[in-house]
């Protein structure tokens, strides 16, 4: 067989370090390569011309190098099929999509090459050899999907990890209000779990942690997790909140996204797991003093189980698979001016309208605008939510506000169409009289049921505007928003009173940090990169770090558990077999060439 | 009635500088941002719709283009790189070489190639030319006086039979314009009223540019008027004050202020641009035309030697003085014959025809819509009319 | 009547229920009600606390019984028969009075929601006076899995269960295995070769001892229960007399995949009236050839995309096939590389590009001048031969809806983007294995968000596109997730299996086998050697049906006793 390799980017971005000249010496050594040529970046390929280079140099099998060569294979196909040679015989070394990538670029390249020249996948010829597996398994973040993560191995007996940042797990999905499209509570489909986590004997839950450093091999990671002090004694806390009755502190409360104050002890919702309060050292008076001030709590507690004093503590772990699940924060809003965020007071985000249409939310789920009041601490007037605020004659919705913008991110956070379809409902459902607009590009109702949700809206009488609105503006007190109405083919201005912005997913902040720890890669956007698109969306390069859920990249709430399960799957194997894959990188250039020798298919 | 789309068009347009314009997803925000859009012309999306889909006949009916002023709002928020701006200015582009009869316009915005050769020849014959014709009746140590090397008397009748040739380009075009966008659209209803009444935008808008003072950024506005201003203003002193100025070894002020003004106009605000585009300081300098660069060089170069030969004359050095007038000439007369009716110039003549003709047109549709008792959708309404 | 010291816990759900029911005022006539020592009203009866004061009252009050009024049931009896559990209490004498969804959710009249509120607690006080209590079986969990079909969802499950050392019985239908992805060339959005995908998998699937995989093969009937199948298999069937062959199985993971729409469905496109009018799956097969051309052998100028054929449609499917728009964008590159000087345009009518990397790809055939129009939704593209003079086959009609104009597109090759639809055995499969059909066709999850790949039927776990429209990522995501349900079962062991089932008492019992007709969950055995009926309890799922026919009233089901439901309605009639 003869044969000719190509070698070509089709991406100008990433290239990922490999040294292309070293991999095109590398191939011409190979055997049965009889040509090798470099395309270089983005070449316009004439297939008419290609044929008879291949006729010329009499070729019957073409490798294409390079990252995402399988944007020239068509051309490469039909050149093989104008040649008269069999067009199958096109055969992919994809750089970029098998992890080349920083140090051992070169060496993955040539590997990589050399799979594609024996004709054997890539995939199949690179398989790390198998090592021993520690039963336990770690979970970093505690939102939907560590959770679900965590119960899947704990269900199968083995011991896990969970380790979430802040003071309760749950996540984001804890501050829904209903969930698209068949509009269950969040809360209710949700805290049975966080309880079932909370009660679970083979699930240590350690909240208001942090993982400090993780070392070791696939197999046998040793992880270093930093307890921070929550100065109330978990398990003897009844979360009674005297203590938070007497606390003087008053700070936005994240779990409202803000729109909401919280005590410096605390409890994020009533339902929160541990059930236990936790102090804020950021803004306790006493911690911030150094005990000369304030104490109030603790002096009043009944169980005595504060103790403003306590330190944090360092634990050791020894776990045999790290499960990613940081999730996600919103974009933002501030860094898009035209839409007015913290300008015009009834501007709000996805996150903070979840918090004031939720029941639990500060005006018991009733939809209202900000009422001025004076703040009599702080002596000034500002912008609150008050139960018996007015409530909005119309509500617009803005998709895509930093999403599919390549001023912003240019990717698509994927969720924000159909909870703003979602929002439109609550509004509907909530204010019948009030009008409801959304502004849009694509509608993107994609899952099960989601279309059928996309009909329901419109015949709840939501005006649906195809035109991203372009800005929010106030004339003499009134908010008007602009937008090109297109289908209508005009542009439209008018008053709203509420104004929501369908902010788009970003990676957690210090996933760069977590990347660099645990040695697995991030996209151009800082999502973590999966070990194989298709085939391995749940595995990364590094041997039994597994990601789920939206680090990975935006998904929805059942994308994200479906992958949660998944990456249990491979937990749960190591954990009942005693052994697991090691990483990529364990395996040398001469293993990988071995390997794909041995698995040519005999002709 | 179905109309054909014609992928290809898109190729004709990429050399006039669209070359981004397919990138456009349509999320409608560049023409709610752009301060001149506003119903009926809503833009730049919806031409660049057209053109995406190859729409011959409606882009040339579009008065759309002329109504933009290239602020850059739309190009800077683009989320898709798409350009708007720079689409609309090649629409211009493209327009203009639509309504030049003769296709030397086309042949100038595809390839500067051939605009460079052009003015060259130009330049060569203007400068034979006027030399022979200096030769053959004065003395080139004269630059004024009975036997001047080139008399402004017999310059004054060359421009003027310049200026008829021009016009008549100009208008010709014009009147095509005025077809293309108004004439042959069956469905406009006739209302030579609003001809009348809307007259006076012509002068006005021409003189003003008062649209570009609405773009959030005043600065450019200011540059141009005072481009297209100086440049006016010398137009009229060379063609009807000729003689005064280039003659005489005293200098008139009450004639000379307006011309040192306009010239200084002119050098500055050429400079300026230059430098901006050079600079790409902004949405609207990011892309440049080779037109742009051979349109601004043209100016400033006519202005540097228009000044050069004066001063020459002034200080009494006549034969260098002629010298330069004849490369002043040999400059001035591409830039008119070949700028003027076929290129970049000839905005400054389609613009205010088409605010014109544009209030012309709304005036008609307004008056029609009252006729058969519709109302146009107020804001408000617009989205619900549809939805509902 | 017997009247057990009974507790009564009123939850006032947030505000869900206190906003409409005066939960104190419930919870003060509750204290009256027959038996009751306590009763009390709290925020949230799920949390910890709630649960902490429900086993604290047991405690102090030493209840015999105990009544939570909050939710329905489905949602959260698991949560407060652990919590009385834990007080020592049997799980079973535990009853939860809905008054959420039952009442305040549907009523905005307060005082006499508030009533009705109090008929529940009534009803469900004087039921839980005859609950006795039950003890939950256990049976042993058999580690081999069966996995229906050999696409990349069964491949998949396949390899991660065989992956932990489990026997893997795995059935495929057709003489091959790979399913659709063995139809494609390249993936989007990073257009990796989807037959190296396949090869990997197939290699380690067939090379894999624990995997026994049966081609031509497929399920005929499938006894017994979770953790304790017997699936029946007709081996080789296809070509001669088929062999059968019984396996024991303790899972069986549903990959049975989909079909593509019929196009000629979709008249107005000229499906098989115009012979360049081809599906995405007919192009594939060009695209693997190398051979993109017309049926006369020319190369085509212009190529046109049309989207949403059979999806999101009213007259055909409602639901959005999800993957068509990356595909067509995929189509759209592959036509450009392939064919250089052609111009491609893609008739859609929202751009879903939502997954990792899709957008970009989107941008990127964009920029290589691909021309999009949009239809709207529920309007036909109409493809019609070109005329004479025309440079192109043929046109298609759109109402454009950027534009607002009707346009007319040449085009030369017309490739239709048909969508997934459930396969025409999916409903033959759903009563094999006893799941259901959602009114697409597609199976139903045991819970859309939080339980994508179980089902109503313990043991029995759908993955992949079966289960509606998904692109391959999602699938294997899928696969995977029901492989390790599965092996969180089989690690433990032992399964349990709720006490609620029906018992056939087999000294009444006449033999007449009504009730083993009138099973749905085939639960009952006929035991011809005894003539008797008896419950197979793992099955049961306490439905009820075989106690309301029973001619000779033989049968009881545990938990739903005469007495009990009597007693209910007496409590709802005050």
């Amino acid at each position: 067989m003869r044969i000719g390799v190509y070698i070509c980017r089709a991406s100008a971005e990433t290239g990922g370090g490999a040294n292309l000249e070293s991999v095109g010496h590398y191939a011409a050594n190979l055997p049965q390569v009889e040509v090798v040529r470099s395309l270089g970046l983005l070449p316009r390929l004439d297939p008419e011309a290609l044929a008879d280079e291949i006729v010329a140099s009499d070729l019957d099998r073409i490798v294409i190098a390079g990252d995402s060569p399988g944007f020239f294979k068509p051309a490469f196909t039909r050149a093989m099929a104008l040649a008269l040679r069999a067009p199958e015989e096109v055969r992919l070394a994809s750089f970029r999509e098998h992890g080349v990538s920083g140090d051992g670029a070169t060496e993955r390249a040539k590997a990589i090459t050399a799979c594609a020249v024996f004709g054997v996948p890539f995939t199949l010829a690179a398989r790390p050899k198998d090592t021993k597996w520690t039963a336990a398994a770690l979970v970093i973040g505690g939102g939907i999907a560590g959770i679900q993560a965590a119960l899947e191995i704990a269900d199968g007996g083995k011991k896990v990890y969970l380790v979430e940042r802040t003071g309760t797990i749950g996540g984001h999905m804890a501050m829904f209000d209903k969930t698209f499209p068949t509009l269950d509570c969040a809360a209710c489909i949700l805290t049975p779990k966080m309880v079932a986590v909370g009660q679970h004997e083979m699930i240590d839950l350690l909240s208001y942690s942090e993982v400090e450093s993780i070392s070791g091999v696939p197999g046998s990671y040793r992880a270093t997790v930093l307890r921070h002090a929550r100065r109330v004694d978990e398990d003897a806390c009844v979360a009674c909140g005297i203590c938070s009755d007497v606390c003087p502190v008053r700070v936005p409360s994240e779990f409202d996204a803000g729109i909401a104050e919280r005590k410096a002890v605390y409890i994020p919702f009533p339902q929160a797991v541990p059930n236990a309060y936790l102090v804020d050292e950021a803004s306790c008076t006493y911690v911030q003093t150094n005990g000369q001030k304030c104490g109030a709590c603790a002096k009043k507690c009944p169980k005595e189980c504060i103790d403003l004093d306590a330190r944090g503590d360092v634990l050791q772990l020894e776990v045999g698979s790290v499960i990613v699940a940081t999730g996600y924060e919103v974009l933002d809003a501030s860094s898009l001016d035209r839409y007015g965020y913290g300008v015009h007071p009834n501007v709000l985000t996805a996150l903070e309208f979840e918090r004031l249409t939720n029941a639990s939310g500060p005006t018991g789920g009733h939809i209202v605008t900000k009422s001025l009041k004076h703040n009599k601490r702080k002596k000034v007037d500002e912008w609150v939510f008050d139960p018996e605020g007015a409530s909005p004659k119309s509500v617009a919705i803005i998709h895509c506000v930093g999403s599919r913008d390549t001023n912003h991110n240019a990717y698509c956070s994927r969720v924000c169409c159909m909870y703003s379809l979602k929002f439109a409902h609550l509004v509907k459902e909530k204010l019948p009289d009030a009008a409801c607009y959304e502004f849009y590009i694509d509608m993107r109702a994609f899952g099960k049921g989601y279309e059928a949700f996309f009909e329901r809206i419109q015949d709840e009488g939501t005006f649906i505007v195809r035109g991203r609105s372009a800005t929010v503006t106030e004339r003499d007190g009134q908010m008007m928003v602009k937008g090109e109405d297109i289908l209508s083919d005009s542009v439209v201005e008018f008053p709203v009173d509420m104004v929501l912005l369908a902010v788009g997913l970003v990676p957690a902040d210090r996933s760069d940090e977590l990347a660099r720890m645990l040695g697995i890669p991030r996209d151009d956007y800082g999502w973590f990169t999966e070990a194989d698109y298709n085939g391995d969306p749940t595995g990364t390069e590094r041997g039994g770090v597994f990601v789920a859920g939206v680090c990975q990249g935006p998904k929805d709430i059942p994308d994200t558990v479906a992958q949660a399960s998944a990456v249990a799957a491979r937990a749960l194997e190591g954990a009942m077999t005693g052994r697991g894959l090691q990483s990529l990188a364990s395996l040398s250039l001469s293993d990988i060439e071995a390997r794909a020798k041995s698995l040519v298919p005999a002709s | 009635m179905a109309i054909r789309a014609n992928p290809k068009l898109i190729e004709e347009l990429e050399p006039y500088g669209a070359e981004d314009v397919m990138k456009c997803y349509h999320c409608g925000n560049c023409s709610a941002v752009c301060p001149f859009s506003a119903d009926p012309y809503v833009f730049p999306r919806k031409p660049m719709r057209y053109l995406q889909m190859g729409l011959e006949e409606k882009l040339e009916g579009q008065l759309d283009p002329w109504l933009c002023y290239y602020c850059g709002e739309c190009s800077d928020q683009c989320p898709r790189d798409a350009e708007p701006g720079e689409t609309m200015m090649s629409l211009r582009r493209w327009l203009t070489s639509r309504y030049d009869w003769t296709g030397i316009s086309r042949l100038f915005y595809r390839s500067w190639r051939w605009e460079l050769l052009a003015i060259l020849l130009v330049a060569v014959i203007t400068a034979v030319a006027f030399t022979l014709f200096g030769m053959s009746q004065g003395s080139l140590s004269d630059y004024d006086g009975p036997n001047a090397f080139l008399p402004s008397s017999a310059i004054h009748i060359f421009d003027w039979v310049l200026a008829a040739v021009l016009l008549a380009f100009l208008l010709s075009n014009a009147a095509r314009m005025w077809w293309f966008t108004m004439g042959r659209d069956k469905d406009l209803p006739k209302s030579p009223g609003s001809y009348i009444s809307s007259a006076w935008m012509l002068p006005a808008h021409f003189l003003t540019q008062m649209r570009y003072s609405q773009c959030e950024h005043k600065g450019p506005w200011v540059t141009h008027l005072a481009l297209m201003l100086s440049y006016c203003v010398m137009l009229v002193l060379i063609m009807f004050f000729l003689a005064e100025m280039a003659s005489g070894p005293s200098v008139d002020w009450r004639v000379h202020v307006l011309g040192y003004l306009a010239t200084a106009g002119l050098v500055v605000s050429s400079i300026l641009f230059l430098r901006n585009r050079m600079k790409k300081s902004a949405a609207q300098y990011r892309h440049s035309h080779e037109s742009d660069w051979i349109f601004l060089s043209l100016i400033l170069a006519v202005a540097l030697t228009g000044i050069l030969q004066h001063i020459l004359h002034r200080t009494g050095l006549d034969a260098a003085a002629n010298v330069t007038y004849i490369v002043h000439l040999a400059l001035v007369v591409p830039m008119l014959a070949l700028e003027v009716p076929f290129s970049k110039w000839s905005h400054l003549a389609y613009r205010p025809l088409a605010i014109y003709l544009a209030q012309v047109r709304a005036t008609a549709l307004a008056r029609a819509r009252r006729g058969d008792g519709k109302q146009q959708p107020s804001a408000e309404q617009a989205a619900p009319l549809r939805t509902a | 009547m017997p009247e057990p010291r009974t507790g009564v816990f009123i939850c006032n759900c947030g505000t869900n229920i206190a906003k409409v029911v005066d939960c104190d005022a419930v919870a003060e006539a509750a204290a009256g009600m027959p038996g009751v020592v306590v009763a009390r009203s709290y925020k949230y009866m799920c949390s910890n606390p709630g649960q902490e004061m429900i086993a604290q009252e047991i405690g102090d009050h030493d209840l015999e019984r105990v009544v939570v009024a909050a939710c329905s049931p489905r949602m959260h009896e698991p949560t407060f028969r652990r919590a009385v559990e834990t007080a020592g209490l049997n799980p079973y004498l535990v009853e939860m009075a809905n008054i959420r969804e039952q009442c305040s959710w549907v009523h905005d009249d307060g005082a006499r929601a508030t009533e009705k509120a109090e008929d529940l607690v009534r009803a469900a006080v004087m039921r839980v006076a005859y609950h006795e209590p039950l003890e939950r079986l256990s049976v042993d969990m058999c580690p081999n899995t069966l996995v229906i079909g050999g696409g990349i969802a069964g491949l998949t499950a396949a390899l991660e269960l065989a992956g932990a050392g489990k026997l893997v019985y795995l059935v495929e239908r057709q003489p091959g295995l790979g399913g659709n992805v063995a139809r494609v060339d390249l993936t989007a959005p990073y257009l990796d070769s989807a037959p190296d995908i396949l090869t990997d998998r197939i290699t380690r699937v067939v090379e894999h001892p624990d995997i026994t995989v049966m081609t031509n093969s497929e399920l005929v009937r499938l006894d017994g229960f979770v953790g304790n199948f017997t699936a029946t298999l007709a081996v080789n069937g296809n070509d001669g007399p088929g062999e059968e062959r019984r396996v024991d199985v303790g899972s069986v993971i549903v990959c049975t995949g989909y079909r593509e729409f019929d196009a000629s469905r979709a008249t107005h496109l000229g499906y098989g009236k115009h012979p360049n009018v081809i599906t995405s799956f007919e192009f594939e097969h060009m695209l693997r050839q190398g051979r993109i051309e017309t049926k006369e052998g020319r190369l085509p100028q212009y190529v046109a995309i049309v989207h949403c054929v059979g999806s999101r449609s009213a007259e055909f499917h409602g639901y959005c096939s999800r993957v068509c728009c990356m595909t067509a964008l995929k189509y759209a590159h592959e036509v450009k590389s392939a064919l250089p000087g052609s111009y491609v345009s893609d008739v859609y009518v929202d751009m879903h590009a939502f997954g990792k990397g899709c957008e970009d790809f989107y941008r990127r055939s964009a920029e290589v001048k691909t021309l999009f129009l949009m239809y709207g939704k529920g309007e036909h593209p109409v493809v019609r031969r070109a005329d004479p003079g025309d440079d192109c086959e043929m046109l298609i009609t759109v109402d454009e809806q950027l534009s607002g104009e009707t346009i007319e597109l040449p085009a030369d090759l017309i490739i239709l983007m048909v969508g997934m639809e459930p396969r025409e055995d999916a409903e033959s499969v759903t009563r094999l294995v006893n799941i259901s059909q959602d009114k697409d066709g597609w199976f139903i999850e045991s819970h859309p968000k939080l339980d994508p790949v179980a089902t109503t039927t313990d043991g029995v776990y759908i993955a992949g596109a079966c289960q509606s429209p998904k692109d391959i990522p999602d699938s294997v995501a899928q696969a995977r997730a029901a492989a390790a349900r599965i092996l969180g079962k089989i690690a433990k062991g032992k399964l349990e299996i709720d006490a609620m089932f029906a018992e056939i008492d087999q000294d009444r019992c006449s033999g007449c086998r009504v009730c083993n007709e009138i099973c749905p969950y085939s639960a009952i055995e006929f035991d011809a050697a005894e003539h008797r009926s008896h419950v197979i309890s793992a099955l049961c799922k306490a439905c009820g049906a075989c106690v309301a026919t029973c001619p000779s009233a033989a049968i009881k089901a545990r938990h739903f006793t005469d007495e009990q439901i009597f007693a209910e309605i007496a409590g709802v009639l005050g």
